[in-house]
């Protein structure tokens, strides 16, 4: 039987897996940076506060994880994205159009630092507010709003160079 | 006054307050230039959470269900091939249309569910596993592989259904799921032997199988004895 943590996790996981999609732009190193941080979670919950927010100190985890794993690889981004990018998207659910910008999106998302990554990736795929995403990242306020600027610049940048509008 | 990107992004994220937000909006009014950075901030933020909501609808690979459950149940089989299943599970994702694991966690059918967030099996599945024989099951959209007892005598049975293979155990008067795991195109066909289930199924089977698999008879007696557990000397 799954205990009252585990149900709260698995309840979790479909948006973990959007999250970590947004990080790693690719559908197995997404499942397992939420394997990760969902082992870790397990692992350590009797570290985790009751009444604190589950699903942003298990984001914390994979974030730590993420930055981990970027680092492993040196300079190189994790997952550049651009091979599997089928994967973004269900192509049933989405329309084509719909499909060639998140295709671009999640081509330009992997190029960015990570940090930048996961700013964006709290504020415009999470929905967090920058008070809220400050707190998830741990970082000051004026910290995330730089890197939001910085990253979406870039994006829209790199989408224009594409040819596709964002 | 300029207006920077900052405030731009600040606008279409809902972060200015309202003395600000009037200030964009006139800026955007006079000045085309604005207005054009506005809209492509804006089009950037719808654009990046409609890329990713499709993630959301997704089934939930086993693999990640079985990593949560794997604290509550020691005997839960290792994933061992996961690096390698992974890619298999999600180009399996992505074929099959139907949603195998119906977990009672807002998507897909209530009708297409199996197995209950608890891991025990339900509906068709628990139906297919009280009354299905192997050598007889027709074009059951669930097949039964082998049946056997394990170590402490209770009942277990393969089967596969809509890309997912597991095994069920006898417990009480239903069927636990103590692995579940996605089957890849190929591992489909020649289902009656163990070695072409999925890794973790098959050696889920190998660790808790007493014995040998039932022959049709004895399966057949088993179900009607309502799959009681089988006395050990």
């Amino acid at each position: 039987m799954l205990d009252a943590f585990q149900r709260e996790i698995i309840e979790l996981l479909p948006r973990l897996r959007r999250l970590a999609r947004s990080l790693t732009g690719e559908a197995a190193d997404a499942d397992d940076l939420v394997q990760t941080g969902v082992e870790r979670a397990l692992s350590r919950r009797d570290q985790w506060q009751p009444g604190t927010r589950l699903d942003w100190w298990i984001m914390r985890i994979m974030r730590n994880a993420f930055i981990d794993e970027v680092r492993r690889k040196g300079r190189t981004a994790l997952s550049a994205g651009g091979e599997d990018l089928d994967h973004i998207a269900d192509p049933s659910v989405a329309s084509v159009d719909l499909k060639i910008d998140a295709m671009a999106l999640n081509q330009a998302m992997g190029r960015l630092p990570a940090d930048q990554r996961l700013a964006v990736a709290m504020v415009l795929v999470e929905g967090l507010s920058y008070a809220e995403a400050a707190e998830v990242l741990e970082i000051p306020a004026g910290t995330l709003t730089s890197r939001l600027v910085r990253g979406r610049q870039a994006l829209l940048a790199e989408l224009g160079a594409q040819g596709v509008t964002a | 006054m300029t207006i920077t990107d900052a405030m731009l992004i600040a606008y279409v994220d809902g972060e200015l307050s309202a003395e600000e937000k009037r200030e964009v909006d006139r800026a955007a009014e006079l000045d085309a230039a604005v207005a054009t950075r506005l809209a492509a901030h804006k089009r950037l933020r719808v654009g990046m959470a409609d890329a990713y909501a499709p993630v959301l609808d997704e089934a939930i690979p086993a693999a990640l269900l079985a990593a949560v459950k794997g604290a509550s149940d020691a005997k839960v089989v290792a994933f061992a091939p996961r690096r390698a299943a992974l890619p298999a599970w999600t180009a399996l994702a992505a074929m099959a249309a139907c949603l195998v694991l119906g977990l009672a966690i807002g998507f897909g059918a209530p009708d297409a569910a199996l197995v209950a967030s608890d891991m025990t099996a339900k509906g068709k599945l628990a139906s297919a596993l009280d009354r299905q024989l192997a050598a007889d099951q027709g074009d059951a959209a669930i097949r039964i592989g082998v049946t056997f007892t394990d170590t402490a005598g209770a009942y277990c049975r393969t089967f596969q259904a809509n890309g997912v293979a597991g095994l069920a155990c006898r417990e009480g008067e239903g069927w636990r799921v103590p692995v579940l795991s996605a089957i890849s195109r190929q591992a489909s066909d020649g289902f009656r032997t163990a070695s072409s289930l999925p890794a973790a199924v098959a050696a889920a089977v190998d660790e808790r199988m007493a014995g040998e698999a039932l022959g049709a008879e004895a399966e057949s007696k088993a179900r009607a004895s309502g799959w009681a557990k089988v006395r050990k000397l």
